[in-house]
């Protein structure tokens, strides 16, 4: 006879400081996006082509965080903090677990090799998730140094495609938004 | 030969393989909308400090493990398989996990089986004799994981079940999880796989699924075989073995056992060799036979097992006795492969007992051929 | 009369197939080194018999050895060992009785018989002082193992016969001589096979004699002593026989209850030594000579038959939930006239039983319910109905049918009557033992459960005290001396009886080598040194018991033996009993690690070439 008391039902437990990091990147991520929404040339177009009420939930499921961003009234990327309740999502992007999430933000995984190691759902338009996907690259690149950038990037951007200048300007400008 | 176009084909599984694999079965499982699984693994496992990381895997989500029940035995009989199948439906859970392979993964197949029909296991023996969707089931493999295990086959008290109900839902190989603990059970286990699939490749009734599934597993074992054995430690040559093992699979379920896969099961039974043992003892012997009997290898063999160079490199026309040539060494380049079965110490009478098993286990079989393999093995 | 001082040396070699005989002798050098009975019946077979044959061929051989201190007068040495090559078993196995058989073949001159080749026609083989004859037993065959020896006692003192049992092959089928057996590993199988009914001696041509009288004397003395101022030896044993285990068993959770899922039982006290003498107006039935008189027989509902003996109680009885005692009498003739082993017989029987509980056999047995089992048994013996595929034994079933984790047996031998989760040492003991789940190659249960001289459930020096209590029990059944001596010689000498037993306790499961050490076990080696007037101390008889014990797990090994076989059915290994809240199960892995270490065998269980070099034995 099996002695059910010798194998107790395990609640799962939690990792507190996964989520503080994650959380607290999600937060610089979701300000980042505001910033470089209003000081980037390709950031704005891709921002342009999303629909007007597109509202972007960047979470790890299944309790969190969350960054949510999404387009104002005036059309404006602004970010609407971590709590979901109350927004209409038109475009969920998940991230399956925190560990998944981890890897992500602590840059051993880029963004594309996530996403074909299947770490990501996406609920919502695919053109758009692509259009954040780029805007996520485009962010490492500016927020990061070029050592840290280049392992969370698909590929880290040629002069042709971004100059020096157009780079440091960018990245000055969402630092001081970012910031103030 | 000429793979045939007519065919049926199956195979069920999600798989996911890496790094932090284990961390996506609450979503997964989430999908089949089920929260509360019931988990199973051994005290090998357990102590090894392998359950505890799976657990940990699962924090963070909103998966309750109903139970972990930790001590299947190396063989996993009726009256247990019984009992925990009403152990899982007193705590109320809704899918199954089995940690590890063989015996452990058999009786998740078979508490399956009766709590989802509400029968009994032993109704079900044979062919296709489950009908109708299982409880989710996951399986993470460990390092012994052989093709068999993750196919819908489950063998309880010797009893062969085979349905495709049976498969698999989410396969989660994890590099946490795969690595072996000694060259012995790694050899035992990369031979069957080997074994497995390279029956799969030869068989007469191989289609195009079953060949691009079995060339991608020889492919991989080919290339990772020999150090697997000689480090079995390594992450990234267990997890290949572990994925050729898994790409097999989908082959091996697809098509009838082979001689040696039959023979080496039933000198295993009779013996209490390893499996993959027997099998690599009796493996030179068939391929021997083949050529004996004057059948051609296929040429892919060479493409498979040699690589695209050597493959590129050959006429057309050498390409079968190459890829023979590229597999005999492969085999015999395997470090402490069982040198016939006199190595094992199988006797002859009980290598004859073994034909009569094979042989009325796998009626397809030839007895003939079964009785020179064995001649000549010894 | 003629007289031989010590040993005669010689031996006899038969070939069935043609009725010829040869005649050796034995050297100088194995008769030091495996010093008779067991030890040396395993070097003659070791020099002779082919690897990987299969054992009911006709290439098997076996060997009867009449022990060196039989028809000396040492105290209970009217004892004889045979060796072969086991069909249930496929390895080694010997066995040891206690039947006239032995003094017969002595005190017709031979220390050795060896039978090989197969007879054309059922046949018996009759020993004298010149030879062997082969003559025809077509009288006598399908005659039970009683019937036969009746019809055979005019032509010689003793015989040893098999029943119809042994005739159709059953796979644990007995040698029977008088009413002792040679019980375990299927030895009347292998007679069937060789068309051989039974070996019939005539005895009584020479007479034995020790060469250093002297020495003999004194040791004989000593022993008798001994024997008689044990409290089991000339207390429990001798007034209730082996049962009075029953109730100590039973006390100690050791009893196998219903195929071993408990360990005690609030009926055993029906089937005790104590009741069953009480009740059933029982006398002595033993071996002869002997001084400890075990055996007995006792009034069964009017009708005299033997007592069984603890193991067949424990087997046929409470692991069967029989606890009627004229009907497990009856269960007990019935083995014994078809000759069968009743451990076996019992373990297989349990196992069909929970296997017709789970569904996964067909057939008319119950626990609880003696209701078929007579004629089971019979069926059995005769192979027929489901008896045929029952006479395979257990693991053959299990094999077949599945339900391999509640075959109880180990190497394909069915366990004997204690359950090792309560005295995890007897475990480790049963895992190695060379011939299959042996309770007699450690008899450690005595010092765990019955006497409290080692803890039951520690885990820390029991490989040391296994290999031990081998070596030393091997030495003696090469004497050869019954194995209850034991209980006189370890237990009578002035340190052990005069040490408080939490001492004893302390001593040996914490210091167990030097407690082991320090035992006197004298008396063994001077009773051999007094009979052939050779040199024997208590080092020498020491490794002379690990010689014959190595020797006999490289024959082994030489089979295929090796860790994997080195187990325990998985019912002991992860299933806890009912009876026990702490849920003991027996933590194998540990001990055997350790035990391969201090038997200085490699990690896959296998003898060292430079511990067969040690021990001076040759690889073949």
């Amino acid at each position: 006879m099996i002695n059910y008391n010798n194998y107790p039902e395990i609640k799962p437990g939690k990792k507190l400081l996964k989520r503080i990091y994650v959380a607290t990147m999600l937060f610089v991520f979701g300000r980042a996006f505001q910033a470089v929404s209003r000081v980037d040339r390709s950031a704005k177009e891709e921002f342009a082509q999303m629909p007007d009420d597109f509202v972007l939930d960047f979470c790890v499921v299944p309790n969190g965080p969350h960054m949510i961003v999404g387009k104002d009234g005036k059309g404006r990327i602004t970010y609407l903090g971590w709590n979901p309740a109350g927004k209409k999502i038109t475009l969920a992007m998940r991230i399956k677990n925190i560990e998944a999430a981890m890897r992500m933000f602590m840059f051993l995984e880029s963004s594309c090799v996530a996403t074909s190691r299947d770490r990501l759902i996406v609920d919502g338009d695919l053109p758009t998730a692509c259009n954040v996907l780029h805007i996520m690259d485009l962010l490492e690149v500016l927020l990061l140094p070029k050592f840290a950038a280049k392992l969370g990037v698909k590929r880290y951007p040629k002069w042709s495609q971004l100059s020096p200048l157009r780079k440091w300007t960018s990245r000055l400008l969402t630092y001081v938004r970012l910031i103030a | 030969m000429r793979s045939q176009s007519e065919y049926g084909f199956f195979y069920q599984p999600k798989i996911m393989s890496g790094v932090a694999a284990m961390e996506n079965i609450p979503v997964e499982l989430d999908g089949f909308n089920a929260r509360h699984p019931f988990v199973i693994t051994s005290k090998e496992i357990s102590s090894s400090g392998l359950a505890k990381k799976f657990v940990k895997a699962l924090y963070d989500s909103n998966t309750i493990i109903g139970a972990l029940y930790d001590d299947v035995p190396a063989y996993a009989g009726i009256g247990l398989i019984r009992e925990l199948a009403q152990f899982l439906r007193d705590r109320g859970c809704d899918s199954i996990i089995a940690i590890g392979t063989g015996s452990v993964v058999d009786a998740a197949k078979g508490i399956n089986i009766i709590v989802s029909t509400g029968k009994d296991v032993l109704e079900f023996e044979g062919n296709n004799a489950v009908l109708g969707h299982l409880k989710p089931f996951v399986v993470v493999p460990t390092a012994t994981i052989a093709p068999y295990d993750l196919t819908g086959c489950a063998a309880i008290e010797g009893k062969e079940i085979i349905s495709d109900y049976l498969f698999p839902d989410i396969i989660a190989i994890d590099t946490r999880m795969i690595r072996g603990c000694c060259s012995d059970s790694m050899r035992a286990t990369a031979l069957v796989s080997l074994t497995q699939a390279l029956e799969a490749f030869l068989s007469p009734q191989s289609n195009h699924l079953t060949d691009a599934y079995a060339s991608m597993a020889l492919r991989i074992i080919a290339e990772h075989i020999v150090k697997a054995v000689k480090r079995p430690r390594n992450k990234k040559t267990c997890l290949a073995m572990a994925n050729a093992a898994t790409v097999s699979a989908a082959a091996f379920h697809n098509q009838l056992p082979g001689p040696v896969h039959s023979l080496g099961m039933a000198l295993s039974k009779l013996t209490g060799h390893l499996p993959g043992l027997c099998m690599g003892a009796l493996l030179p012997a068939a391929l021997k036979l083949r050529s004996k009997k004057k059948e051609p290898f296929r040429s892919d063999l060479l493409l498979a097992v040699g690589g695209a160079d050597r493959y590129a490199e050959s006429a057309e026309n050498d390409r079968a006795n190459k890829g023979e040539a590229a597999l005999m060494n492969l085999i015999s380049s395997i470090p402490g492969i069982p040198q016939g079965l006199s190595s094992l110490k199988v006797p002859r009478h009980t290598a004859e007992e073994a034909i009569a098993l094979a042989a009325k286990k796998e009626p397809a079989l030839k007895k003939q051929d079964l009785e020179e393999i064995i001649s000549m093995a010894l | 009369m003629q007289e031989i001082a010590g040993t005669s040396n010689k031996i006899l070699e038969v070939d069935l197939a043609t009725g010829s005989f040869t005649v050796g002798e034995i050297s100088e050098k194995d008769r030091r080194d495996y010093l008779g009975g067991k030890g040396l019946g395993l070097k003659l077979l070791y020099d002779r018999l082919k690897v990987g044959i299969d054992p009911l061929s006709e290439e098997n051989m076996i060997a009867f050895m009449p022990g060196v201190l039989m028809g000396t007068g040492a105290p209970c040495s009217g004892r004889f060992e045979a060796i072969t090559k086991s069909p249930l078993t496929g390895i080694m196995v010997t066995a040891s009785c206690g039947g006239p058989f032995g003094m017969a073949l002595k005190t017709s001159g031979w220390d050795a018989l060896i039978i090989k080749g197969k007879a054309k026609k059922p046949s018996y083989l009759y020993i004298d002082s010149k030879g062997a004859q082969l003559r025809d037993a077509n009288k006598l065959w399908g005659k039970d193992t009683q019937e036969t020896q009746t019809l055979l006692e005019k032509e010689g003192s003793g015989a040893v016969a098999i029943g119809p049992a042994g005739e159709n092959l059953v796979r644990f089928a007995n040698l029977c001589s008088g009413h002792r057996f040679l019980g375990r590993g299927g030895m009347g199988a292998v007679f069937g096979s060789k068309n051989l009914k039974a070996v019939v001696a005539k005895g009584g041509e020479y007479k034995i004699v020790p060469v250093n009288k002297k020495k003999f004397e004194k040791a004989r003395k000593n022993l008798n002593a001994y024997i008689n101022r044990n409290s089991i030896t000339s207390g429990a044993y001798r007034n209730f026989g082996t049962n009075a285990n029953v109730n100590l068993s039973n006390a100690a959770w050791i009893l196998p209850v219903r195929n071993f899922t408990g360990g005690s039982h609030g009926e055993a006290h029906k089937i005790s030594g104590e009741t069953i003498a009480e009740k059933f107006n029982t006398k002595y039935h033993t071996c002869k000579p002997c001084s400890i008189l075990c055996g007995h027989k006792g009034q069964f509902a009017g009708k005299e038959r033997s007592v069984p003996e603890y193991e067949t109680t424990g087997l046929m009885g409470s692991n069967l939930e029989i606890f009627d005692p004229v009907a497990l009498a009856e269960l007990n003739e019935i083995c014994t006239r078809m000759g069968m082993d009743t451990i076996s017989t019992g373990g297989t029987l349990a196992w069909a039983m929970e296997a017709t509980e789970k569904g996964l056999f067909k057939s008319n047995l119950k626990f609880g319910s003696t209701e078929n089992v007579a004629q089971t048994l019979k069926d059995i013996a005769y192979m027929r109905g489901i008896g045929k595929e029952l006479a395979m034994g257990s693991r053959w079933l299990s094999k077949k049918y599945g339900g391999e984790d509640f075959a109880m047996h180990v190497k394909g031998l069915e366990l004997a009557a204690y359950d090792p989760r309560g005295c995890i040492g007897h475990g480790l003991s049963y895992a190695v033992a060379n011939r299959g789940a042996c309770h007699l190659s450690t008899s450690l249960f005595t010092l765990e459960s019955y006497f409290g001289m080692a803890s039951p459930n520690a885990k820390r020096g029991k490989a040391t005290m296994v290999k031990f209590f081998e070596n030393v029990y091997a030495a003696m059944n090469s004497l050869h001396i019954c194995h209850f001596t034991a209980f006189a010689v370890f237990l009578e000498p002035p340190l052990v009886k005069l040490t408080p037993v939490p001492m004893l306790k302390l001593m040996v499961q914490n210091l167990t080598p030097v407690a082991l050490a320090v035992m006197d076990i004298s008396l063994w080696p001077e009773l051999w040194s007094g009979v052939t007037g050779k040199r024997l101390g208590m080092l020498g008889f020491k490794k002379i018991g690990e010689r014959i014990h190595v020797l006999e797990r490289y024959m082994n090994t030489r089979e295929g033996i090796s860790k994997k076989d080195d187990t325990l059915p998985v019912r002991l290994l992860s299933e806890p009993r009912k009876c026990d809240h702490t849920g003991k199960v027996v933590p194998l892995e540990w001990m055997l690690k350790r035990y391969y270490k201090v038997r200085k065998f490699d990690k896959n269980g296998i003898p060292t070439d430079r511990l067969l070099k040690r021990l001076g034995i040759e690889k073949k």
